[in-house]
């Protein structure tokens, strides 16, 4: 089979599906699938089949109205079983906007979150000096659009690696998978606003939330596409990627808001860990 | 002495001496008015930069009072959103990595913040199927920074009365600094609103209202 490419309507894409259709008379129903898969294939993926390197073509992901944008962040905070994200609110439609202002909203947030929470907890001591730390903006932005964008893409890429064996396209597109991603990390953002108020036991409720109601919008999404791969494989797959979500919660709030501590306390163990923390962040 | 040979044809008629040629080929006509307007290659240089500083003073003066003219859009250039932004690096610059303004946007980061914001805000706004151009959607968005910069030169001189009555003066500057994100935000969806459908304004209203908050946010934690 030729490579899904899912950029363009390629005439060899046309020519390999003839030839198979010659060839494999009598496997009528994987054909039948197949066709579907390219249907599903060229309904998913671009309406106009404009060239990869004008700008018309990305206009297609931009197609979205200030409706269909909020239904889908409604949509992507709250996991229910029936609604799959992709099929529900997606539905063959995908948008880059979403992703991206999500992502670059998450950025600021926690940042500018981080900023003023540190101040308000390190603001009585001696010695301390307010700065923006402005360096801290780059660090996240990479942090958050390397997971949404290279999550995705090396997840498609397995999809797609993993469907190869058996002849059909990946279930979900590239674009799909990335509108997963980004508008599940939407579900952060209230989080890290929040995460400004220096309680300790409240931002682990918060962490906790937001990563049980992303991870289930994703959950709900990937597990009837990483079913098809056995029970066990589906599994071990979808607990990964729960961890990397997990791992990126938890690394936002590690890193970018310093624990409280304590006024006068003896010292601690934990209190020598968020002095060092707090000396390797300044 | 020339030999008049004269024939019949013509073929043979030459003159053999050298004959001066003078006379005037002025036309008498004068040159249409036009073209002496368009060549300001003659001007005086001082007149050029006049013209273009007078462009430019105008155009801040409609972001000051933000009414739905075209004038900005018409004719857009980039010079006031670069003085403006070349104005905010400089002042929100820190000194350097081991200063104590170890945190502080270098001069290149609020360059780099500014101008690729503007650019991937105004890229945003075509993509969604706006009807400006480019160049006129960065032209408005950088001469829409003008009051951010001057409640930045405002919150300066706040800082220079050090120590007394700091929490008075961060009050000051928070209410200047909101203002001015305020006015910014309205005047660029004055210029810039109408050219997006209906139904998606507030897709394009709302990269704009977060390139003006992450500016404000560099100039409010300008405390140096």
């Amino acid at each position: 089979m030729a490579s899904a490419d899912e950029f363009g309507f390629e005439d060899e894409g046309k020519e390999s599906i003839n030839g198979r259709m010659q060839v494999e008379e009598e496997d009528t129903e994987e054909e039948l699938i197949y066709d579907e898969g390219v249907r599903t294939e060229l309904l998913a993926g671009q309406k106009k089949s404009s060239s990869f390197w004008t700008f018309s073509y990305y206009q297609t992901f931009f197609d979205v109205d200030t409706r269909q944008v909020l239904n889908r962040i409604k949509g992507s905070m709250i996991p229910l079983p029936k609604r799959n994200f992709v099929r529900h609110y997606i539905r063959n439609k995908p948008d880059l906007y979403g992703p991206f202002w999500i992502c670059a909203t998450l950025v600021f947030a926690i940042s500018i979150s981080g900023n003023l929470s540190n101040f308000l907890v390190h603001r009585g001591e001696s010695g301390f000096r307010y700065t923006p730390e402005f360096q801290k903006v780059s660090i996240a932005a990479t942090a958050v659009y390397a997971y949404a964008w290279l999550v995705p893409l090396a997840l498609w890429g397995c999809l797609v690696w993993w469907h190869g064996h058996a002849g059909a396209p990946a279930p979900y597109s590239f674009l799909e998978l990335v509108c997963i991603y980004g508008y599940c990390l939407s579900s952060f953002i209230p989080a890290a606003l929040l995460w400004l108020i220096p309680l300790e036991p409240m931002r682990w409720v918060l962490l906790v939330l937001a990563c049980m109601l992303s991870g289930g919008v994703l959950s709900v999404a990937l597990w009837p596409v990483l079913r098809r791969y056995g029970q066990h494989h589906a599994t071990v797959a979808l607990a990964f990627l729960l961890l990397l979500h997990i791992c990126l919660g938890l690394g936002c709030k590690l890193y970018f808001f310093d624990t409280p501590q304590a006024v006068p306390a003896p010292s601690l163990p934990t209190h020598a860990n968020n002095d060092t923390m707090h000396q390797h962040n300044q | 002495m020339a030999a008049n040979e004269f024939s019949a044809d013509f073929t043979d008629v030459s003159v053999h001496e050298n004959v001066p040629v003078e006379g005037n080929i002025r036309i008498s006509v004068p040159l249409a008015s036009e073209d002496e307007d368009m060549s300001t290659l003659d001007e005086p240089v001082k007149d050029t930069i006049m013209r273009d500083l007078k462009a430019v003073g105008k155009k801040f003066v409609h972001v000051l009072y933000p009414k739905n003219n075209d004038e900005l859009l018409r004719d857009w250039d980039l010079w006031g959103p670069l003085i403006v932004c070349v104005f905010l690096a400089m002042m929100l610059q820190g000194k350097g990595a081991d200063s104590p303004t170890h945190g502080v946007p270098q001069f290149a980061e609020v360059f780099v913040t500014v101008w690729f914001g503007a650019i991937v805000v105004t890229f945003n706004s075509h993509l969604l199927g706006g009807t400006i151009s480019f160049f006129q959607s960065l032209c408005v968005l950088g001469y829409c920074i003008m009051p951010l910069s001057v409640s930045l030169l405002l919150c300066h001189v706040t800082l220079l009365a050090k120590g007394s009555l700091p929490l008075a003066m961060f009050i000051v500057r928070f209410i200047c600094v909101t203002l001015a994100f305020a006015w910014a935000t309205f005047a660029s969806t004055t210029f810039l609103g109408n050219s997006q459908p209906p139904n998606r304004k507030a897709l394009a209203v709302y990269p704009i209202f977060l390139f003006y908050f992450v500016i404000s946010w560099m100039i409010i934690t300008n405390v140096t």
